[in-house]
């Protein structure tokens, strides 16, 4: 009667979940998410997304080949199209008047450069639709603003290359259509929102295919071992509860959900599995066994996942976060049920093992660490490709726009402190090879002498100029220029003035920064000062630098699962026997990372982390109940959960889950082909 | 400015206003300009003459100052009142180039061309014009024209955010290109 009332009472809860859940929102491309773990590199890069340099939000189309109906398509979903390149008034650059060499002053101030112009004036004056070009004459009417931005002109990408806005929400219907679209045309088209498109799409198809398969084939497992429609009920409410639980925890905490922390709650099946099997069958002959074993299987999962909630990296954090409560919310499931659970009988698992000295344990931990030295440590570099979806077409298109936007010297930008003199630091670092000034605006930079040598010209004869122009356009009817005087210009004037479609100088983090492209040959690396800011170099970097945090956090991790296991078993011998796997683990990562040519990401790292939670569980229950027969077969069901989940993941679109799920289920393999098949032998 | 062109796009009415109008060979016509708004100092008055073939553009300035200008696609010519001819710097005719290509098809009041270029609306005597994004038209939000009785081109006004343009013609000679 309580077991029926617990079994209504939590379909009640589920319902209220899968309704509240209709309001958590999506975040599709885990990019996003992404930021440095630097305070001032990460506000950094988001005043400069927000100034327009990046790419949100945005969708970029070539003019060839000219596909109307997909312009058409983006039009209707919402996008508009805005400049590439916002225009500059050319009368802005009067005032920088000063950097123009004396000679060219000289030549635009000659009266018959002042007469060829105040003759445009009633040509244009004559024509329809020239006010924009009258206007431009008015207010720069020496010319001096136009000769200055002639002299180096903004750089502008591809002029084939088309712009467009969204000030809507992502709509993933109409993406879809559009990417349909695209995908049948030859256009060529880019955009931070067809990446989140497919990133979503990916998290959909592993939501739905990986998770099916996950959880037809834990059921069935379980079915096939327990026989008991208990454990099959319990299972599959619990994981639907914890699930919900999960994703309304992460947007509690957040205020949205990565989609593929969705995909991953495929994972959940496994991990409440192994509490369901622990807490179950609890006649124990040596209950303190029991009690180590079920602490060691559930501690060392919740340490693991503890661990994780230090990381910068929001999936990470999310993954984590949705884990933790998702296990919390199926041990609050489980409570009312408690009682047939731990009632229910295991078949026992008897496996003929063999007994592994200290002096071979030790030796198998020197085999794995040389090899790990022969083989090589990966390298821990994480490129935005490896971390989400990018088909093969989006890859081409993003290169295809690139290239463009190299052309244009708007690709590849870094930032340094500005300090006093920003345009001497970039010269220096120019000098070094770092970056390319071709396209700069530190290029117009003159010496106070030079520029005072123009100054004393536009002195002397700009005022003459000046009448001749004014007479001329109050010939044509149009107002007289006012009189302007010029000054020196300082070299962060300079910088400011020139702030479209790149802001070279800007503010963050109570630092002026100074702005330039990469120079094509020049190592990042080997400027420790210049921070990246474009996207894939910034996330790229971002990632990396997570990935080594993951690393320390994962180290700090197996010294918190090691006091922990220390202090549970009391033997040190029990502890190294728990530990062993993973050194033959870490072996074997090694080799697969050589022969497939990976580098070590973040999710790997995770991976570690997750291996260390579960599969430690393996050894450590078999040592502490003695390789009991029951606990094995406990081992066993739970162990080939975590393989059939993490073995499912392997295959997912996602590569942040594929990572994941290859670096468990080869972790998990090991560790539990090890639990059942070697036990510690005893100390003489 | 946003009221009315909201006004004017729920106008939406077939655009059939220009079907039946036959292809042109070539126009001439009297054009009187007259420019003001924030820009000017006084309202800039013009007289001209226009010869339009499909090739050419002839916009023939008499006076305040005599000037002639030929467009030729993109490459527009200036010709001055002391017989000095010059081409225009390829920098400056962007903006103007827009426009020029709608004033070539609105004197030849093509209609393919002109959708091309332009959101329609007709309201029974005329055309409201507004130039698409896509177009690049600079600092022209609205052109409306007003049509005779004989369907021909009456008052072209450009509407710009600190200038109207108001051009009226007289003597229109149109040519069909079928009667050439």
């Amino acid at each position: 009667m309580r077991s029926r009332l617990a079994t209504l009472a939590s379909i009640v809860v589920l319902g209220g979940l899968a309704w509240l859940s209709r309001f958590v929102v999506l975040d599709q491309d885990p990019i996003h998410a992404l930021e440095s773990p630097n305070p001032v590199h990460a506000e950094l890069f988001q005043r400069v997304s927000q100034a327009g340099q990046g790419f949100e939000r945005r969708l970029f189309l070539a003019r060839k080949p000219s596909y109307p109906s997909l312009e058409a398509m983006m039009r209707r979903s919402g996008y508009k199209e805005v400049p590439l390149v916002p225009a500059i008034a050319l009368a802005d650059f009067a005032h920088l008047a000063a950097l123009l060499d004396a000679k060219e002053v000289q030549a635009l101030l000659a009266p018959e450069a002042i007469e060829e112009r105040a003759q445009s004036v009633s040509d244009f004056a004559a024509l329809p639709g020239s006010e924009a070009i009258l206007e431009a004459i008015g207010s720069d009417p020496l010319g001096l603003g136009a000769a200055v931005a002639k002299k180096l002109a903004p750089p502008s990408a591809d002029a084939s290359v088309r712009a467009f806005a969204r000030d809507g929400p992502f709509d993933f219907a109409a993406m879809h259509a559009l990417h349909e679209a695209f995908e049948r045309s030859t256009a060529h088209l880019v955009g931070s929102d067809l990446f989140a498109y497919e990133n979503e799409r990916a998290a959909r198809s592993d939501i739905a295919i990986i998770g099916s398969v996950t959880t037809v084939l834990n059921l069935l497992l379980f079915w096939f071992v327990t026989r008991r429609w208990l454990f099959v009920g319990l299972l599959t409410l619990g994981s639907a509860i914890s699930y919900l639980v999960s994703q309304l925890a992460v947007f509690a905490v957040f205020g949205g959900v990565q989609a593929v922390v969705l995909a991953y709650a495929s994972t959940f099946l496994s991990f409440n599995n192994e509490t369901l099997v622990h807490l179950s069958d609890g006649a124990h002959a040596n209950q303190k066994a029991r009690r180590l074993g079920l602490l060691s299987a559930i501690g060392t999962t919740y340490i693991g996942f503890l661990a994780l909630l230090f990381a910068h990296s929001t999936v990470i954090r999310q993954m984590a976060i949705a884990s933790l409560a998702g296990m919390l919310a199926f041990l609050l499931f489980l409570l009312p049920f408690l009682g047939p659970i731990v009632s229910a009988k295991l078949p026992p698992l008897k496996v003929r093992g063999k007994s592994i000295s200290t002096m071979r344990m030790v030796t198998l931990v020197i085999v794995s660490c040389t090899t790990i030295a022969i083989v090589g440590i990966p390298s821990i570099e994480t490129d935005i490709r490896g971390f989400r979806v990018e088909s093969s077409r989006l890859a081409k298109e993003a290169a295809f726009f690139d290239a463009r936007l190299a052309r244009a010297s708007l690709a590849d930008l870094v930032a340094t402190p500005a300090g006093t003199a920003p345009i001497d630091i970039l010269r220096t670092f120019a000098d070094q090879g770092a970056v390319d000034l071709s396209h700069h605006p530190a290029r117009l930079w003159r010496s106070r002498e030079a520029q005072e040598e123009t100054l004393a010209l536009l002195r002397r004869e700009g005022g003459g100029a000046l009448e001749r122009m004014a007479s001329a356009l109050e010939a044509a009817g149009l107002h007289a220029p006012q009189a302007r005087t010029f000054q020196a210009v300082e070299q962060v004037e300079l910088l400011k003035t020139f702030s479209t479609p790149i802001r070279w100088f800007l503010a963050a983090a109570g630092t002026n920064f100074v702005v330039a492209p990469l120079a094509r040959e020049a190592v990042i690396s080997h400027w420790p000062s210049l921070i990246p800011i474009s996207p894939r170099r910034y996330f790229g970097g971002v990632l990396t630098v997570l990935s080594q945090e993951m690393l320390v956090l994962f180290a700090l991790g197996m010294a918190a699962m090691a006091i922990y296991l220390l202090a549970l078993h009391r033997s040190l011998l029990r502890v190294g026997y728990v530990f062993t796997p993973l050194f033959l683990f870490g072996a074997s990562f090694a080799l697969y990372a050589r022969v497939s040519g990976i580098a070590l990401n973040l999710m790997h790292v995770m991976g570690f982390s997750l291996v260390i939670g579960l599969a430690l569980d393996y050894t450590s229950i078999a040592a502490s109940s003695g390789h009991s027969p029951k606990e094995l077969s406990k081992v066993a069901l739970t162990g080939a959960s975590t393989l059939i989940t993490f073995g499912a993941l392997s295959f997912a679109q996602s590569p942040v889950l594929k990572d994941l799920g290859i670096t468990v289920t080869l972790g998990c393999g090991i560790a539990l082909l090890f639990a059942l098949f070697f036990r510690p032998k005893a100390p003489e | 400015m946003t009221a009315l062109l909201w006004v004017l796009l729920a106008q939406s009415q077939p655009n059939d206003f220009l079907v039946g109008i036959q292809a042109t060979q070539k126009v001439h016509a009297e054009v009187a300009m007259l420019k003001e708004g924030a820009l000017w100092a006084r309202p800039y008055a013009s007289k001209v003459v226009l010869d339009w073939t499909p090739q050419e553009i002839r916009w023939e300035t008499l006076a305040p100052v005599r000037s002639l200008v030929e467009i030729e696609g993109a490459r527009i010519a200036v010709t001055d009142a002391r017989g000095r001819r010059r081409v225009l710097p390829a920098q400056s005719t962007p903006p103007l180039g827009g426009l020029l290509g709608a004033l070539d098809a609105l004197v030849a009041l093509d209609q393919s061309k002109l959708e091309q270029l332009f959101d329609i609306r007709t309201d029974g005597s005329g055309l409201t014009l507004i130039p698409k994004p896509t177009v690049g038209m600079v600092g022209i939000s609205l052109i409306e024209v007003r049509l005779n009785a004989a369907r021909e081109i009456q008052t072209v006004v450009l509407h710009a955010p600190r200038e109207t343009t108001r051009l009226t013609f007289t003597k229109v000679e149109r040519i069909p290109a079928a009667a050439h």
